[in-house]
């Protein structure tokens, strides 16, 4: 196991009051930020690949610049002349990646744990820092929460046996609740898996993840954390994430928010002072680029470009699961929402290109525009937790 | 002789609602008053349980809101001549879901140092936190249903001259600085849901043009914008999780020198 980053989590961030990012890789712009952030900050920033985003060759690489997790891992290690990226695995758990096999069947148990298997011997041979371990959408296929947490100790084990290198794990699931969760209930279930880890002699984790009352719908986020009024049927986050923080320093473990796009300046500078270890951020930069790209077009008469770009994105419908029921996203939204979930398709490719060559043709590059926006989007959420210091 | 409570009712321009709550609370156990406070409405409007009312141009065109309203509701209780222990502040959109009072005042008198309770309404999730005695220690709740100690309102008049701030108009986190107030002079707010009302929200959804207010959204909008404003002048905090961390402070600080106070904190 790695105590370098276990230190470097105490001394550097949570000590310094720092908040770690852990950044969604969703294109090679953004990755490419994340990674001369990292090294302009001389801090670590987390790189938080999802199964649908980045996966093993063997399981069909990912959406993102349709990236399996070798490729990814050399494209990243390449850059990353300072070695401050972390690579991190978001959300690795049975049927995160495929819910049912090409017959529409869906996954049994078993088969969901051999295909995360799969994936997490992929991970661990290229060397992944942090592995995420959520069995908790089995919860959605018929399994106990007993059920998932056994899970976790059989994917644990897995990881220890066939991981060669130092890494560390982050237990606990975020079902996008709007609701901080209760500490008591909280604290049950992270003795209960603390313990049997302990007993199995298996390694603690080193993130917990922990609901504070963040959650992304459309453009936004609707969670109570940012929310300046009260919300029926919650706690104030401000009631129950100081009990947290106090929790997970009593069981040794940081706290790990999800969910953090979107979130106000003043929310963001609070999480410096209210002491959360780490925060991830994913959405929020695929967005900013969709819409950096949509402006240089929109500011160069390029209709073309944004029509097709457009049909594609609302034809695919990948915006439908961010929708607030009964809201009124309109088509922009939608496709600012979900531009970035077809940025390497082929077409996309082409236009994308195209665009490219015509602005070249003015003396402009379309490329460094758009990467200025995207780093600026992700340098926002850097200054408030504390990298600048 | 057992404690008992007086009730007062927050009105404007709903007068059979209000009558409604009148009925449903003045026969209940140990509930000595129910009387109504009118916060400007038409005279059709005015309920025949009203005990004092302010009828000035302000008060008819904007409404006296929470804070001003019961702060009026508070000063003629405090000047009657007949008076129970707690005082229980409604506003009229309120309705009964329980009413074991016997059970919370008697609990009460073990607490003196207890000046405010807050019922709950159901589903909010304090209620998952309480203990058996059903009784909890909070900073932070939401505004609605209040019950307070004679004691702490005659203090609280005399020294200040009000309860919560007539100036935060829309009552912006009132609540929190109600806390503050309370656990400052080494006192205790809790919550409960032995009383416990739900508030009917049909009312200021559907009838706010009837009621004489802004629409809800925009209600919501002046009480933040507003709220701020009133904020910052008077502590000096741009946002409210600055003032929550001072509350918060506060009460911690009351938690360590009352370590046997024999409530559960709410955290």
């Amino acid at each position: 196991m790695s105590n370098e980053f276990r230190r470097v989590m105490g001394e550097d961030f949570a000590n310094r009051r720092i908040t770690f990012l852990g950044a969604g890789p969703m294109s090679p712009v953004s990755v490419t930020a994340i990674i001369d952030l990292a090294n302009r900050y001389k801090k670590p920033i987390a790189l938080i690949p999802s199964r649908r985003q980045v996966e093993a060759a063997s399981l069909g690489g990912g959406y993102s610049n349709n990236w399996t997790t070798e490729v990814f891992t050399k494209f990243v290690r390449s850059r990353d002349s300072g070695g401050f990226v972390k690579l991190s695995r978001d959300h690795s758990g049975p049927w995160q990646l495929n819910e049912r096999d090409q017959l529409g069947e869906v996954h049994s148990h078993s088969q969901a744990m051999e295909e995360v298997k799969e994936s997490l011997a992929v991970d661990l041979k290229c060397g992944f820092d942090l592995i995420h371990l959520d069995p908790s959408k089995g919860l959605l296929f018929g399994r106990s929460q007993l059920e998932v947490e056994e899970d976790i100790y059989e994917l644990l084990d897995f990881c220890v046996k066939n991981g060669k290198q130092q890494f560390e794990f982050e237990i606990g699931a975020d079902d996008q609740s709007y609701v901080p969760d209760l500490v008591s209930r909280a604290e049950d279930s992270l003795n209960r898996v603390l313990q049997e880890i302990k007993n199995l002699g298996l390694p603690s984790p080193l993130f917990y993840v922990l609901q504070t009352g963040t959650k992304v719908m459309e453009l936004r986020n609707v969670g109570s954390f940012d929310s300046k009024l009260p919300v029926a049927g919650m706690l104030p986050s401000s009631v129950q994430l100081p009990e947290m923080l106090k929790m997970c320093r009593r069981y040794g473990v940081f706290l790990k928010e999800h969910n953090a796009d979107y979130l106000s300046t003043t929310a963001l500078k609070w999480h410096r002072r209210f002491g959360i270890h780490a925060a991830n951020v994913a959405p929020e930069f695929g967005v900013a680029e969709t819409k950096a790209l949509l402006q240089v077009a929109q500011e160069n008469q390029m209709k073309s470009f944004i029509d097709e770009f457009s049909n594609i994105v609302l034809a695919g419908q990948k915006w439908k699961k961010w929708l607030v029921v009964n809201g009124s996203c309109t088509e922009d939204e939608k496709i600012q929402i979900a531009g970035h979930y077809h940025f390497s398709e082929e077409r996309v490719l082409e236009l994308r290109n195209k665009l490219r060559q015509d602005l070249m043709k003015k003396s402009l590059d379309l490329e460094a525009l758009v990467s200025k926006q995207v780093e600026e989007s992700i340098d926002r959420y850097l200054r408030w937790f504390g990298y600048a210091d | 002789m057992p404690t008992e409570i007086d009730v007062l009712i927050l009105n404007r321009n709903l007068k059979s609602v209000t009558e409604k709550l009148v009925e449903a609370l003045e026969t209940l156990p140990r509930v000595s008053l129910c009387g109504v406070i009118d916060s400007g409405s038409r005279d059709a409007e005015i309920s025949s349980h009203t005990v004092v009312r302010d009828s000035s141009d302000f008060a008819i065109l904007h409404g006296l809101r929470p804070n001003k309203g019961y702060d009026l509701g508070i000063k003629w209780w405090l000047q009657a001549e007949k008076k129970s222990e707690w005082l229980l502040l409604l506003p009229n959109d309120s309705e009964l879901v329980n009413f074991e009072s016997a059970e919370l005042l008697d609990e009460l008198e073990k607490f003196p140092l207890v000046v405010g309770v807050v019922p709950l309404s159901q589903g909010n999730p304090y209620t998952e936190l309480l203990d058996p005695s059903r009784i909890g220690l909070v900073w932070n709740t939401h505004e609605g249903p209040l019950l307070l100690r004679r004691s702490f309102l005659e203090e609280r008049f005399s020294r200040q001259g009000y309860l919560l701030d007539p100036m935060n108009y829309r009552g912006y986190l009132s609540f929190l600085e109600l806390a503050l107030q309370v656990y400052a002079n080494n006192r205790a707010l809790v919550v409960t849901d032995l009383i416990s009302f739900r508030e009917n929200q049909t009312h200021v959804f559907n009838s706010y043009q009837l009621i004489g207010t802004e629409a809800h959204s925009e209600n919501l909008r002046l009480l933040v914008s507003e709220g701020e404003t009133w904020l910052a002048s008077k502590y000096g905090v741009e946002d409210r999780w600055t003032f929550e961390m001072i509350v918060r402070l506060v009460f911690e600080e009351f938690i360590k020198v009352n370590p046997d106070i024999g409530l559960l904190p709410l955290v």
